[in-house]
């Protein structure tokens, strides 16, 4: 085979690879039309993507704000059923005083009864009297029934104090809240600069300052006494040396 | 000797609570503050208050901070401290009592639990 002949199918090959190029290609104008296609619908779900974030970032501090709302009224509520509270311990405690000296009147009337009823011995008219009038005296039981009721009262305005302090407890759940969704705002935020960092920041809704934790996330109201037992117990096992509580450490 | 109380909670609602209590139990005497932070200042300020009754979650200072700053200063080192929390778990509780607070309250508290521990701490 002379040399001509060997370029030519040298080049005849070189052609059949480019033909083959050219058929691969014709293959894969419609697979890159359909990713044009498919890039070209992705571009405003992510631009709608972009707004959704945008927008809720936009609704977190108006959430925010609402929580703070709900722990500032709840404490001014709070505060005035304490107000109230106070007046019905204030009139308790009155009450008490006047039962307590109408008790120690009725004692001192007691003594002069007594001397009375030697007074009056023998003489039957003013003795059926005397008994009648012991009868309408015998307020001591009333007496009773009115101091015990009374505690009754006390215990209950004691008991409402006590389940006040849920407010407490709520405030601090509604602060873990708070803490939590303008951390998400935060995040929403980094978010929307990876997507778009064209955006113009300033067209952005603001990041909130992320609050201090000075709450306890786990605050729970739970009934008192079951609580406060098992603290004293660990309280009396825990201080028993500093050594043992030193070993839970190390 | 008279007891005069040093309340610190960031909850107003909370220290009206134990200042209530207070008085129900016959002390009238006291202070407030609303974090760790102002109860040192007036701690340091005001030689005559004997009993600290502290909250745990504050900011600025918390109460195991406040405790910590107390007990570091020779000055307020032996002031007895009672922490009334919402924490309730062990560690939270051991961690207090290794910063040496006298004895500790979770809130919700009873008038009487509180009153024990006042009494208690003050027997010891």
């Amino acid at each position: 085979m002379s040399d001509t002949v060997k370029d030519l199918s040298g080049m005849l090959e070189k052609l059949k690879e480019v033909e083959s190029v050219f058929k691969f290609g014709e293959k894969m104008v419609p697979v890159v039309e359909g990713f044009v296609s498919f890039i070209s619908d992705f571009i405003p779900i992510i631009e709608e993507v972009n707004g959704s974030i945008e927008e809720t970032r936009a609704k977190i501090p108006e959430a925010s704000s609402q929580i703070d709302k709900v722990t500032s009224a709840t404490e001014l509520a709070i505060t005035e059923v304490l107000d109230k509270v106070d007046e019905i311990t204030n009139q308790l405690s009155s009450l008490d005083e006047s039962i307590n000296e109408i008790i120690e009147r009725r004692n001192r009337v007691e003594d002069l009864v007594e001397n009375l009823q030697k007074v009056i011995k023998g003489n039957e008219s003013a003795e059926v009297i005397f008994g009648e009038l012991m009868e309408e005296l015998d307020i001591g039981l009333t007496l009773e029934t009115m101091k015990n009721k009374l505690q009754d009262i006390t215990e209950s305005t004691d008991q409402i104090t006590m389940s006040l302090q849920v407010q407490d407890i709520t405030s601090q759940q509604l602060a873990a809240v708070n803490h939590l969704i303008i951390s998400v705002q935060h995040k929403l935020g980094s978010l929307l600069s990876v997507f778009d960092d064209s955006m113009d920041k300033s067209q952005r809704t603001p990041d909130l300052e992320l609050p201090g934790t000075h709450f306890d996330a786990n605050a729970s109201y739970e009934k008192p006494d079951v609580s406060q037992d098992m603290v004293d117990s660990i309280v009396s096992s825990e201080t028993t040396t500093q050594d043992d509580i030193d070993k839970l450490f190390s | 000797m008279d007891k005069k109380f040093l309340i610190v909670d960031d909850s107003s609602t909370m220290r009206r609570i134990v200042v209530n209590t207070l008085k129900s139990l016959g002390y009238t005497d006291y202070v407030e503050a609303e974090d760790g932070k102002v109860a040192f200042e007036k701690l340091t300020a005001d030689d005559s208050i004997n009993f600290i009754i502290t909250d745990w979650n504050m900011p600025v200072m918390t109460g195991l901070e406040l405790t910590k700053a107390i007990r570091a200063n020779d000055k307020t080192k032996e002031l007895p401290i009672l922490m009334v929390t919402t924490r309730g778990i062990k560690e939270d509780i051991v961690q207090a009592l290794q910063a040496r607070v006298n004895n500790y309250v979770v809130k919700p508290f009873t008038p009487q639990i509180l009153k024990d521990k006042i009494d208690l701490v003050l027997a010891n």
